[in-house]
């Protein structure tokens, strides 16, 4: 979507051939400019002739994976990618998504979710973009500034983080999330926020991709990943920052 | 029984020695006492002695070593008289003990003899009468002898037989003891290992029958029993093999389906969104095609969830949860179903607040399913969910006032496609899959699901979860 005025182009990956045909009936249907490939390897090479603004990737493809197609990718766009398949495990979900995935749906889905979510995901990519570039734009906090919680120092302009001087390895999603609730230390946050504001999933999708991210940042910066003070479980609601935010 | 069987063999041994020895030996002592008797009759020199009632001892002796000769070696003593004297004289073994007087009722028998019978056939005196000690046998004849009519008694000893009948009874009992003895000792390893087996086997299949093939059986030895422990295994092998066989094979064609479903489901409701431009004579098949699709995809998302439980793969994302909150949100995500159902969802809590560990997805959906039942059957009248507990566990009661379920269903309705009522319409599920997939979800979570009906009072569902998942 260039400007508003054209339409958004969607390029589907996807090997099986009905379901891309009703897809693109559907998505034509609702506007959209539809452009196809059957398995990986056309998909990587048409890509940027096609330079679509939003591409809908299937995982079971013939040559290669969906995520080995994601990274590719992302090696050279930041092209809104949302990955249509059948698999459900939230292992593969998160990988997709820390892999870059804009936003993950699983087969079979109602059409008018479908178009819902690709609109949802342009105009939020759309909007970070206007914003600044960067995925996690902050309102109220000088961005040069550096964090400290408890004993992990953040600096949100680099997207590093150190505990005791030692650099943190955390994925793009788990930085979102810790700055989420480093900017927010006021409040909790739902799974169901978190799911939008981190993933950009539907606040109806399966909440264990919290559950995994969480698990994953709290081994990563606590002490004792079982008895976390830094994400704290709100008991029955959601998570939220259990330390005082201090400037670093 | 052993006694039984002890104290019998000794009498039937006993018995039946005494008829064939005893006898035996009292037809060998009457013809050998006949002989004698014979002899003692035509003997010149004993008659003479026995006339002259001599008083010399060694003449007394060897005439009775004389006798002995002719009756036999187990002749003890010799008593006679002559009509005339009517006295007692008695012949014996020299330092013996046999000068046991003789009773005067054999005496008279011997007297009172026939004359015709004199000297053939000898009498037992003692076979009906026991004045004698019982181990010796009296045969008792009369004699002609120089036209003086003598009574003569022949005493046999029969001691020996006796205690050969005795000490054989008591070998035969003997032996019948150590027989029961090795018999006792024997069956108890018999048993032991029989029972061992039996038990383990017991075990073993009860363990199939909860759906555990790990349960193997190992008997040592090449008896039947470790035969019949390698087919059990064997037995197991198969049966795991076979059923993992079906749940793949629900799984293939579970995951195979999606991939159509997807494309089903676009096309169908591409059609029904499109049925204002489509002919009316297509709306009802379009509205059966998209009514269809949409339970063969629930269907099939059962199926799935099914086997993923089947095949063990369901990893919970435990959390602190407040299942007071839990349940009421619940109530409220089934608000729309429950007015149309005309019916009322009541909570009932204690004020405490119960905190547990589990995954909030599965158990939210343990109350949806459970409360969606619950409406489906409540027959408009209220339902009611109670959050309370006992000693082990916290209890969630969903409790409908509908129609019930028979004794004989209650166990049936966790089962796969069990359907009590198929017409009944039903708001969430109506795959017949529901209440097992909250079975599982529940015991997932370490608790029990158990129903409680009476039949026209309604039904009561308890979710029991152990107490050492509460968050303190």
């Amino acid at each position: 979507m260039k400007d508003g005025s054209e339409k958004i182009k969607v390029f589907i990956v996807d090997d099986d051939v009905s379901l891309v045909d009703m897809l693109s009936i559907v998505l034509t249907d609702a506007g959209m400019e539809v452009a196809v490939a059957y398995d990986s390897k056309t998909g990587l090479s048409n890509f940027e002739t096609i330079d679509p603004d939003l591409i809908l990737l299937d995982y079971m493809l013939p040559g290669m994976t969906g995520i080995n197609v994601l990274k590719k990718i992302r090696q050279i766009s930041n092209v809104p990618i949302v990955m249509l398949t059948a698999i459900s495990d939230s292992e593969v979900v998160v990988e997709a998504l820390e892999a870059g995935a804009n936003n993950y749906l699983t087969k079979p889905i109602n059409s008018a979710e479908l178009i819902a979510r690709i609109h949802s995901v342009i105009n939020s990519v759309s909007d970070n973009q206007a914003s600044s570039g960067e995925n996690i734009k902050s309102d109220t906090i000088d961005d040069l500034a550096k964090f400290k919680v408890a004993d992990v120092v953040v600096a949100p302009m680099q997207r590093v983080a150190y505990k005791n001087d030692r650099k943190i390895p955390l994925t793009n999603l788990e930085f979102n999330f810790l700055m989420l609730l480093i900017k927010n230390s006021e409040r909790y946050f739902s799974r169901e926020e978190l799911l939008e504001k981190v993933w950009h999933q539907p606040a109806n999708s399966d909440p264990r991709l919290i559950s995994v991210l969480v698990g994953r940042v709290r081994e990563k910066i606590e002490d004792d990943a079982k008895h976390p003070r830094i994400v704290e479980t709100v008991r029955g609601v959601g998570y939220a920052l259990g330390v005082e935010v201090e400037k670093a | 029984m052993g006694l039984l069987a002890i104290l019998g063999s000794y009498f039937l041994s006993n018995a039946l020695l005494e008829r064939e020895l005893i006898s035996s030996e009292l037809s060998n002592i009457k013809s050998s006492s006949a002989f004698s008797f014979h002899n003692i009759a035509n003997d010149r020199k004993l008659v003479s002695i026995m006339t002259n009632q001599t008083d010399r001892l060694e003449d007394k002796r060897d005439t009775f070593e004389y006798i002995k000769e002719l009756s036999g070696s187990n002749m003890v003593a010799v008593y006679y008289w002559n009509e005339l004297s009517n006295q007692i004289n008695s012949l014996y073994e020299k330092n013996s003990d046999y000068s046991l007087s003789m009773p005067y009722e054999y005496i008279n028998q011997v007297n009172s003899l026939n004359d015709t019978s004199l000297g053939v056939n000898p009498i037992i005196l003692n076979s009906q009468t026991n004045y004698f000690p019982q181990n010796y046998v009296l045969l008792g004849n009369t004699q002609n002898i120089d036209g003086i009519k003598f009574g003569i008694i022949l005493v046999y000893d029969l001691h020996r037989e006796y205690e050969l009948v005795r000490n054989t009874s008591f070998l035969a009992c003997a032996i019948s003891i150590e027989i029961i003895i090795i018999m006792i000792i024997s069956l108890f390893f018999i048993l032991k290992r029989t029972m061992g087996v039996t038990r383990e086997l017991f075990l073993a299949s009860q363990a199939v029958t909860e759906g555990d093939y790990s349960h193997k059986i190992y008997i040592k030895g090449k008896d039947e029993f470790s035969v019949l422990a390698k087919t059990f295994n064997k037995m197991q092998d198969v049966v795991k093999k076979n059923e993992q066989a079906q749940k793949q094979f629900v799984s293939d064609v579970s995951h195979e389906l999606k991939a159509p479903t997807a494309s089903l489901i676009m096309a169908s409701e591409y059609i029904y969104n499109a049925k204002q431009s489509i002919p009316k004579k297509f709306h009802s098949s379009i509205n059966i095609l998209h009514t269809k699709v949409f339970d063969f995809k629930r269907l099939l998302e059962d199926l799935l969830e099914i086997s993923r439980s089947d095949f063990g793969v369901v990893v919970l994302h435990k959390e602190p949860v407040n299942l007071n909150e839990l349940v009421s949100k619940v109530k409220d995500s089934l608000k729309e179903i429950t007015i149309k159902a005309g019916t009322t969802i009541m909570v009932q809590t204690s004020n405490k607040d119960y905190i547990a560990n589990v995954d909030y997805i599965k158990f939210s959906r343990i109350i949806t399913n459970l409360l969606a039942n619950a409406i489906d059957y409540s027959d408009g009248k209220p339902v009611i969910v109670r959050i309370s507990e006992d000693e082990a566990n916290i209890l969630i009661d969903v409790v409908d006032r509908g129609q019930g379920i028979d004794k004989e269903y209650q166990d049936k309705v966790f089962n796969r496609f069990f359907r009590l009522d198929p017409s009944r319409k039903r708001t969430i599920g109506g795959t017949g899959l529901g209440l097992t997939i909250t079975k599982a979800d529940v015991e997932e979570h370490g608790g029990k699901l158990t129903v409680d009906s009476k039949l026209g009072h309604g039904s009561t569902f308890t979710v029991s979860l152990p107490k050492n998942n509460i968050v303190n």
